[in-house]
């Protein structure tokens, strides 16, 4: 009851108090009903279509996992290599820092021509979006490694993998989880985007929304993909906590 | 024959060692030492007058511009015998490993089966007295303790030469002298070869059988002085206070402030 008083009742007032004040608006008449539907009318048409609803975040849960998971797998693959030095980051690092500033909303058509209208091209989405994060955080971390640790490895003749797997990538964890916090969130966003072209999941449904004039079911469609990409982020946050709780000074007394 | 006989020290030869950095600052002027296997020897010298350098030149971690370094070396039937063990300037320890697991590191590094090695670890926190430290992280434990945990990682392989660059710098005072002791009575029990890097010059004179007394940069032999000559074997707390040993003291700071200009 405490923890709650101290902890989860802050967020919660303004909330309620926004709500309130935005039903208020919209029955007042200020703001007209079709720019602005009144949160009671969005619960209800939350609970009238749960159903579809349900379906279609389904089906951008599906497609942002995928993503999020192949840009975790492929960015810190990335960063390992762009890591090692050599020619290899002399090639490619120029391009990884370049590809961060292609506009990826105007690459969402071009995934359907290459993918067709479906979850592949989500999939596809999600993942261009997430994946620079992971890219640049994963390198700074594998960078900073401490020198001292690093000739420790030498010293005791640690081969290349023993270096990468016991030293470098457990000390680049930190960023890791950085770079996947922001990455959790990005991919949710990037299926979305892609979700209004193919026309699926919850992208689709606020697209099929929009056009019925169904302005409440769109506000419904959008607090659930919220939800969605809180939820993604709450998880990584734990899997941060588990893993970085007994050394790192970020998740101490969390 | 199964029971372990602490490995005896090596010995080393530094000719004409002599470091330029890229860009040509000098930090070692041509140096010749000789330190016999077994010695206790402190590097004395100001800050950033090359001592780490020498260390690392020693250790393989750097490369002399000319001269050479050779070792004589350790004759052990033990695969996990390492010739040398470095330590730090802070503890240096992996943070997401456990007390154990960081002190069983090396032996991981070297191919030493799981069983084995951390059998080994355990002894030798037993023998440091950190045994019941075994299963904590290291943001749990103390600076000293850090310390502690740190030279027992150097310890895990019975280096025949253990080289340590300025250790106990960060620690409080009443940390460092206790650990000074220990290390002492670490080199009574195991006959390696210590090499110690110091701008302290108490500490220097309490730890070491043979002091050397750096120039400032680029660093020169300004002093090579026995120590044990004039100091007892058994170095206990209560030397810090006799007259020969501040007349010791004396000696190595006359040396080590008369610098370049003596």
């Amino acid at each position: 009851m405490k923890w709650f008083l101290k902890h989860a009742l802050p967020p919660i007032v303004p909330f309620v108090v926004i709500v309130l004040a935005i039903e208020a608006i919209v029955a007042a008449g200020w703001v007209q009903a079709f720019l602005l539907p009144r949160p009671s009318d969005v619960l209800r048409s939350l609970i009238e279509n749960a159903r579809e609803i349900g379906v279609a975040l389904g089906e951008t849960t599906l497609a942002s996992l995928a993503g999020f998971a192949l840009s975790t797998f492929v960015g810190i693959l990335v960063a390992i290599a762009l890591a090692s030095g050599g020619w290899v980051q002399r090639a490619f690092y120029p391009y990884a820092v370049f590809f961060q500033t292609v506009p990826i909303i105007a690459i969402a058509p071009l995934l359907v021509i290459w993918f067709g209208f479906n979850i592949n091209a989500v999939i596809a989405s999600a993942f261009i979006v997430s994946l620079f994060p992971v890219i640049a955080s994963t390198l700074s971390g594998l960078l900073s490694v401490d020198p001292s640790l690093k000739d420790l490895f030498h010293l005791y003749g640690a081969s290349r993998p023993a270096a990468l797997f016991k030293l470098r990538l457990p000390y680049a964890m930190p960023n890791i989880m950085t770079g996947l916090r922001v990455a959790s969130g990005l991919s949710v966003i990037g299926a979305i985007v892609g979700e209004f072209i193919t026309g699926g999941g919850l992208g689709g449904l606020i697209q099929v929304s929009r056009q019925q004039r169904a302005i409440e079911k769109v506000f419904a469609t959008l607090l659930v993909a919220s939800l969605l990409g809180i939820a993604l982020f709450a998880i990584i946050n734990l899997i941060s906590y588990l893993t970085l709780r007994h050394w790192h000074a970020s998740e101490k007394n969390s | 024959m199964t029971v372990q006989v602490p490995s005896r020290g090596i010995g080393l030869d530094l000719r004409a060692v002599e470091k330029t950095f890229p860009g040509g600052v000098r930090v070692i002027e041509p140096v010749s030492i000789r330190i016999d296997a077994g010695d206790f020897v402190a590097l004395i010298g100001p800050s950033g007058c090359g001592k780490s350098t020498l260390l690392r030149i020693i250790a393989s971690l750097d490369t002399p511009t000319s001269g050479t370094v050779t070792r004589t070396q350790a004759r052990t039937a033990d695969p996990a015998h390492r010739d040398i063990a470095y330590v730090f300037q802070d503890a240096h320890l992996l943070p997401w490993r456990k007390v154990l697991t960081n002190v069983s590191l090396p032996l991981e590094l070297a191919g030493v089966g799981k069983s084995q090695r951390e059998a080994r670890a355990s002894e030798l926190l037993k023998q440091v007295g950190l045994a019941d430290l075994a299963n904590r992280y290291p943001a749990q434990l103390s600076g000293g303790q850090r310390m502690r945990v740190s030279l027992a990682r150097a310890m895990v392989t019975s280096p025949s030469l253990l080289l340590l660059d300025e250790p106990f710098a960060a620690l409080d005072e009443i940390t460092r002298q206790q650990l000074d002791d220990w290390l002492r009575v670490l080199w009574h029990e195991r006959g390696m070869t210590v090499l110690f890097v110091t701008h302290s010059i108490h500490e220097a004179t309490f730890l070491a059988n043979r002091a050397i007394v750096l120039s400032t940069r680029p660093a020169r032999v300004a002093l090579d002085h026995d120590l044990a000559a004039h100091l007892p074997a058994n170095r206990t707390p209560a030397v810090r206070t006799t007259p020969v040993f501040a007349e010791q003291m004396r000696t190595l700071f006359v040396a080590l402030e008369g610098g370049p200009w003596a």
